[in-house]
């Protein structure tokens, strides 16, 4: 009983616009005093200390940090101008090549808004300008940069992992084989796409020209290799891999010269502004955790739907349709701290790998961020743009297809995510 | 409109400037100084010389992002919340929930304010596992200060909160 009323207070809370990490911490004091008295506030201080303190997550800000350094050195430039030379003689070269430049920029940042922030900016006024419609523009930077948080490195894996107890290592490895798919897909779609509204290639194919660039950009290419081989080869955790992302971003600022401090700080405060929601829901999420475990309400949870089916490929569909849900009014940080913890026993009551199963969550919740009403990547595409939110979902449809595509493969093919940690890690 | 209003609002104004640049240097330099920490422990521990203080003072470190970054979050209107609902009331029922919402946030970081002190009263004399020169009462501190900028942070943008709230349309 306490339960329900504790999350009708808390959708009451959330109705009326109360932050989520308030609104969590707020219920969960009024549960525990209503249950053990007055003597809880002096430890929900205490928690909610300790729960801002949890090692791992000091990846999120450090990545977060590498990709503003990167954002201001000009990278994102010279990403754009290889991938024009790299795929740009491809009818509808401008989409190609976003979708392109986002799959290299997702290896070096863990954020799609912040994907959408760097690339859009340059991309979405270029395809305005060559006749794209603006819909078309904003859908295709929106659900490309959404690869992101599939690719490694991922700021929704990261906080998954520590939600989950999960290797954070494998499932950046589990996030390569379905980005590229999601990529390809999304190139496949927008190349259909131009043929039919016949847009424009952007130039001719050439080789030297592919080598230049390539050249110029090849920093861009060395840093995920740094990043993500130290992770993968154990050298380093994926805290540490974070720091030394910053450590190569400002090399690289350095040698490009193009370093703009006055962008840098701007990012970087955004960076630590958008690290600081993230974190003060993780620290309520421990808070409600407590209270969530002493009422058995994850055991419960998992015990109700296995009475009722013990299929995995049925519970996973549950699972599939109750985050697609969650995902269009949650945003996917607040959705990974209030979910995951709840649901976790009933993944492995149910067989599933929690590192297969971070991988559906990281993709519905993707799909989340292109979908509205909550929709963080899409409304900052559509801002970029000036393109309404309606207008651009419409086309957006056909690149979220691909996206449930790939949800659909990485749920019921579990090789596709599991097949390069089975090999190397297992 | 009096001159001594406009005072008042100009004065607001510029407290408002000053505070969000405090908070806005204030992150900028925890965001490095995370960073150099994080990258100083990993050379350490490849050179053969682990680092004993690195794990505690990074943790340390990201508890203040958190709740100094919190109120430079609020002051933007920046945390993840749901004002969709809302905004699809009457007029008359936004106005008394918009109250209630911001009851419900005062009210918690008060409380937050005043258990902190009381936590920090509690833990007295302790001191940092790996560093003992650091008191404990000064690293948890960020609890009741973080709080009270956070009210400060959120009574500054009543005025834009409420407009914001109020201005939408009934959808």
């Amino acid at each position: 009983m306490i339960v329900l009323t504790m999350f009708a207070v808390l959708l009451l809370l959330l109705a009326i616009n109360v932050p989520i990490a308030i609104g969590l911490a707020v219920t969960t004091i009024i549960a525990m005093v209503v249950k053990q008295g007055s003597d809880f506030l002096i430890d929900s201080a205490i928690v909610m200390y300790v729960g801002s303190t949890n090692f791992p997550l000091i990846a999120i800000p450090l990545f977060i940090l590498a990709g503003a350094i990167m954002n201001t050195s000009g990278i994102s430039r010279r990403l754009i101008a290889f991938a024009s030379a790299l795929v740009g003689f491809v009818r509808g070269g401008l989409s190609m090549i976003n979708i392109a430049t986002s799959m290299f920029f997702a290896e070096i940042s863990g954020s799609a808004v912040a994907d959408v922030a760097a690339l859009g900016s340059i991309l979405i006024p270029a395809m305005k300008k060559k006749g794209y419609p603006a819909a078309f523009a904003a859908a295709v930077t929106s659900s490309s940069a959404s690869l992101a948080v599939i690719i490694p490195p991922s700021i929704p894996m990261i906080l998954y992992a520590v939600m989950a107890q999960t290797s954070v290592v494998q499932l950046f490895v589990a996030g390569i084989i379905p980005g590229i798919i999601g990529g390809f897909g999304m190139m496949l779609v927008s190349y259909v796409y131009a043929i039919r509204k016949n847009f424009p290639i952007e130039e001719n194919f050439n080789l030297k020209n592919l080598r230049k660039t390539g050249k110029e950009a090849s920093l861009a290419f060395v840093l995920p290799l740094i990043i993500l081989g130290g992770i993968f080869g154990g050298f380093v955790t994926a805290t540490e891999g974070a720091g030394l992302a910053v450590v190569a971003a400002c090399i690289i600022g350095a040698i490009y010269r193009e370093l703009n401090f006055k962008q840098f700080f701007e990012a970087t405060i955004e960076g630590a502004s958008s690290t600081a929601t993230v974190m003060l829901l993780v620290a309520a999420s421990v808070l409600i955790g407590e209270f969530l475990t002493i009422e058995q309400v994850p055991q419960n949870v998992a015990n109700s739907i296995t009475g009722f089916t013990d299929n995995k490929f049925i519970i996973l569909a549950l699972l599939n349709v109750f985050l697609l849900i969650i995902g269009l009014f949650l945003h996917s940080a607040a959705a990974i701290i209030v979910v995951v913890p709840i649901v976790m026993p009933l993944v492995s009551a149910a067989g599933i790998d929690p590192v297969h199963f971070g991988i559906i969550v990281t993709l519905n919740l993707a799909i989340g961020q292109q979908t509205p009403p909550v929709a963080s990547v899409l409304v900052t595409a559509c801002s970029v743009a000036k393109a309404d939110i309606w207008e651009v979902s419409k086309i957006n449809i056909m690149f979220i297809a691909v996206l449930f595509v790939v949800l659909m493969l990485v749920t019921y093919v579990p090789f596709v995510p599991m097949g390069l940690v089975e090999y190397f890690y297992r | 409109m009096g001159p001594i209003f406009i005072l008042k609002e100009l004065r607001m104004e510029n407290f408002r400037k000053y505070y969000d640049l405090f908070l806005q240097y204030l992150m900028f330099i925890m965001m490095i100084a995370l960073a150099a920490v994080v990258v100083i422990g990993v050379i350490y521990r490849w050179s053969g010389n682990a680092l004993i203080w690195y794990d505690e003072v990074a943790s340390v470190q990201l508890a203040w992002l958190t709740y100094y970054g919190s109120a430079y979050a609020a002051l933007k209107g920046a945390h993840i919340g749901v004002p969709g609902i809302l905004k699809s009331f009457p007029l008359g029922i936004r106005k008394g929930l918009f109250v209630l919402s911001k009851v419900v946030v005062y009210g918690f970081f008060a409380l937050l304010t005043f258990y902190g002190i009381i936590v920090m009263k509690l833990i007295y004399g302790e001191t940092m596992t790996t560093i003992e020169w650091v008191s404990q009462s000064f690293v948890q501190s960020v609890i009741p200060v973080g709080s009270l900028l956070f009210i400060v942070s959120e009574t500054l943008r009543l005025k834009e909160d409420y407009a914001d709230i109020m201005k939408e349309k009934q959808s």
